[in-house]
């Protein structure tokens, strides 16, 4: 009898592995299923699977499930206005964070959930499933686009006669288009250029267009400018703010700002063999080497993003009393023109069953959100009214340091719109290409390899990403 | 419970079925099951459910030039490792067969890499072999030019050394059992009859170590297949391309979501290794057929 217990005894076992399978998808399920439009934390993606039924419950209401990483105050907002607009539809927010962010170690806990979420939704994604509107932050938006997990909204666009294209910027909306279509639009926007001490350049007389430099002029610019030895050594300084990059940060910052020029995604072809980009590194090391770039301290310039239009006029502050914005130097074949990254992109699930419903919520979205610089142009001269009613800002304190408020200078205000008009070129900040920019081309401003042999070797590894 | 049933359930076969259950369902649910899904998965266009497209997955797949590099790397790694390192470990295992000074001390100490993580190692080869590592150091004491190892041709040979140094000591274990196996009576009637070391080595101990050769033959290649952990612990997932293996690419494909060219490529992969295994044995049973 020996063996029957023996049987019996794996047999429970096996049951028992799979009843503790089982009951771990239960779990999952009690989740999906919580009603309304409060947020449903943890489980995204997972939701999908019930979101089909739900879309097609009897009474003909339809279930949009909105995924967000980021808690939004302004997404809470508008789905609930939307949700009074149309009674037939509920919009079900969910986000990856799963407790409200604190500064204070807070941090670990943010990185395991984005890893959450980005797997979870990704598994979902793949499944066919997944939330129907999704704010791709942290999400493998290109790879989506590449297995056709997102809906093409360039088509919805055209063919859709109440979304005119005239009340948006343009340029930044079309930021987002690749040949096969645009598959994410934008909800906001930031700008990417320097801020400049203006009263110090003036003193020192040197004059320039920073609407139409190349990085030569810019070269030209700074030379003259440390030759003039005014109130700073340096002409600009790595780094992003105050924060002081490396020079792997500032070739990677202006390969990021000319993404196009080096690495054409279409034809998946790299150029970094070209003597364009050997000559660009050289550009860069003269510039340390002529002090024109600077490696610690400040400089005439810093590079600043401006994500909204208080943080406009809170840089400008920050960096000086009498400051400008100025248009970045581009490269000689590329288009003047500010470099600017979009912000809040969200797509619409393929596989969605509200496909129609999303997008008419996406719209909405697009018209009645305010975040950073809104793409609405409506909204975003909403924002700079909204900012020079107010008359003052307060700076947000940094270290307990106590900010001063300081009045809000409505002509400096009103020229930032000109900069979000003029934005021309799509910033591509993040990428697998970028980073083996960044690593690779240390050897070179040690002086220990020559800029073709570290050419060579970034063109070599980034072939092997752009080829698989 | 019926009669007949306890009579079924003392037979042998039970017992068989108990024993091999655990590690068969085990086998089924991690290994063959995921991998006849992802077979499925290669033929279609999209990851669960997705349409029937014949070979379409695979003609993409070899039409990206970074697969077909991969595949190169991993051939030649595994042309150039395998033989030097049976090559190596057969001469340790005959010297090490013969009464020598300290003989057990040296023989553990092979088996140390064996047995220490390889993290750990890892990043003692890192710094060795860095640009700025110890090594280019002491070439450059040695008024010597530098070399970047890892960024250039060279980081295949560190890498054919570090499989070479991690299962010498396995494959040297295996290849001594096997020698002494082989009867002392051979050698002596050899000797007595006249034949040199060269012709005993050659005659009688390459002959009788076959069967073991072939294990660790097959052992090896299998273990050369496995470099990629060491290769991507020492060089990140975007290496110098000599050193790209086709588990850097199935990798890079993993986390690009792209299941239809990582599951081809799978597949590829599982089907090159079984033709070899599969000719391996079947040469290994011509030989013992032909020796008996």
């Amino acid at each position: 009898m020996k063996n029957t217990g023996l049987i019996l005894l794996s047999v429970a076992l096996i049951v028992l592995t799979l009843a503790a399978c089982s009951s771990n998808r239960s779990t999952s399920g009690n989740g999906d299923t919580a009603e309304g439009t409060g947020m449903v934390s943890g489980q995204p993606g997972t939701t999908g699977a019930n979101s089909d039924e739900e879309a097609m419950s009897s009474n003909g209401k339809k279930t949009i499930v909105f995924s967000s990483f980021w808690p939004n105050e302004q997404y809470e907002q508008a789905a609930k206005a939307y949700e009074e607009a149309h009674p037939d539809i509920t919009i079900k927010l969910q986000y990856g964070l799963s407790d409200e962010y604190s500064d204070d170690g807070g941090g670990e806990q943010t990185d395991a959930d984005i890893e959450k979420f980005t797997t979870s939704t990704n598994a979902a994604m793949l499944a066919g499933k997944g939330p129907d509107l999704l704010d791709l932050r942290y999400l493998a938006a290109d790879d989506y686009e590449r297995h056709h997990l997102l809906e093409d909204l360039q088509s919805r666009m055209d063919g859709d006669k109440t979304f005119n294209k005239t009340n948006y910027f343009a340029n930044v909306l079309d930021g987002g288009n690749s040949e096969t279509g645009q598959f994410s639009l934008p909800l906001s926007f930031s700008l990417s250029g320097m801020v400049g001490d203006k009263a110090a350049i003036a003193a020192t007389g040197v004059k320039f267009d920073d609407r139409a430099w190349t990085w030569d002029d810019f070269m030209t610019t700074g030379r003259e400018l440390v030759a003039a030895k005014g109130k700073y050594d340096a002409v600009i300084v790595s780094g992003e703010g105050y924060q002081v990059g490396g020079k792997d940060y500032f070739v990677r910052s202006i390969v990021a700002d000319n993404y196009g020029r080096f690495v054409d995604e279409t034809s998946r072809k790299a150029s970094f063999d070209s003597p364009a980009f050997a000559s660009l590194l050289k550009q860069i090391k003269s510039m340390y080497d002529d002090g024109v770039a600077g490696s610690a301290g400040r400089g005439y310039f810093i590079n600043a993003s401006i994500l909204s239009p208080e943080d406009y006029l809170t840089s400008l502050h920050a960096f000086g009393d009498e400051t400008a914005f100025y248009v970045k130097p581009h490269a000689d074949e590329e288009a003047a023109g500010t470099s600017f990254e979009t912000r809040a992109d969200i797509g619409i699930n393929a596989n969605s069953k509200v496909k129609d419903a999303a997008w008419d919520f996406l719209k909405y979205l697009m018209d009645h959100t305010s975040i950073g610089l809104p793409i609405n142009k409506e909204r975003f001269q909403d924002a700079i009214q909204v900012l020079k009613e107010q008359g003052t800002i307060t700076p947000p304190s940094i270290d307990s340091q106590y900010s001063k408020p300081f009045k809000v200078d409505s002509a400096q205000l009103d020229q930032l719109e000109g900069f979000a008009d003029a934005a021309a070129r799509k910033r591509n900040e993040s990428g697998k290409v970028l980073d083996i920019v960044a690593a690779n081309t240390d050897a070179f401003f040690t002086g220990q390899k020559s800029a073709e042999d570290v050419a060579r070797l970034i063109q070599n590894k980034a072939m092997t990403v752009l080829n698989e | 419970m019926s009669s007949r049933w306890l009579r079924r359930l003392r037979g042998d076969g039970v017992a068989v079925w108990l024993f091999l259950g655990p590690s068969l369902i085990g086998f089924s649910l991690f290994y063959l099951i995921p991998f006849v899904l992802g077979f499925y998965e290669s033929f279609t266009d999209g990851a669960l459910g997705g349409r029937f497209v014949g070979l379409n997955n695979y003609t993409d797949l070899l039409h990206s030039a970074s697969f077909r590099k991969a595949a190169g790397n991993t051939m030649l790694f595994t042309a150039i490792a395998v033989p030097l390192l049976i090559a190596l470990s057969l001469t340790l295992a005959v010297l090490l067969n013969r009464p020598l000074f300290l003989r057990s001390w040296l023989r553990t100490s092979f088996m140390l890499p064996l047995v220490v993580p390889v993290a750990s190692v890892v990043t003692v080869w890192q710094i060795f072999f860095d640009w700025n590592g110890t090594l280019n150091a002491w070439l450059h004491e040695l008024g010597f030019a530098r070399v970047d190892w890892m960024q250039s041709n060279w980081s295949m040979t560190i890498v054919v050394v570090m499989y070479i140094w991690k299962n010498i000591g396995y494959d040297m274990i295996l290849l001594l059992a096997g020698l002494q196996s082989i009867p002392k009576d051979y050698y002596e009637t050899a000797s007595l009859e006249g034949a040199g070391r060269f012709h005993q080595f050659w005659h009688i101990t390459l002959v009788y170590l076959t069967p073991t050769m072939f294990f660790v033959l097959l052992i090896s290649i299998i273990n050369s297949f496995k470099v990629f952990r060491e290769t991507y612990l020492l060089a990140g997932d975007y290496p110098y391309d000599r050193l790209y293996m086709l588990q850097h690419y199935m990798n890079n494909m993993f986390f690009e979501l792209d299941v239809q060219k990582l599951t081809a490529a799978a597949t590829l992969m599982v089907g090159c290794i079984v033709v070899m295994t599969s000719g391996l044995l079947r040469a290994e049973r011509k030989f013992r057929e032909y020796t008996e």
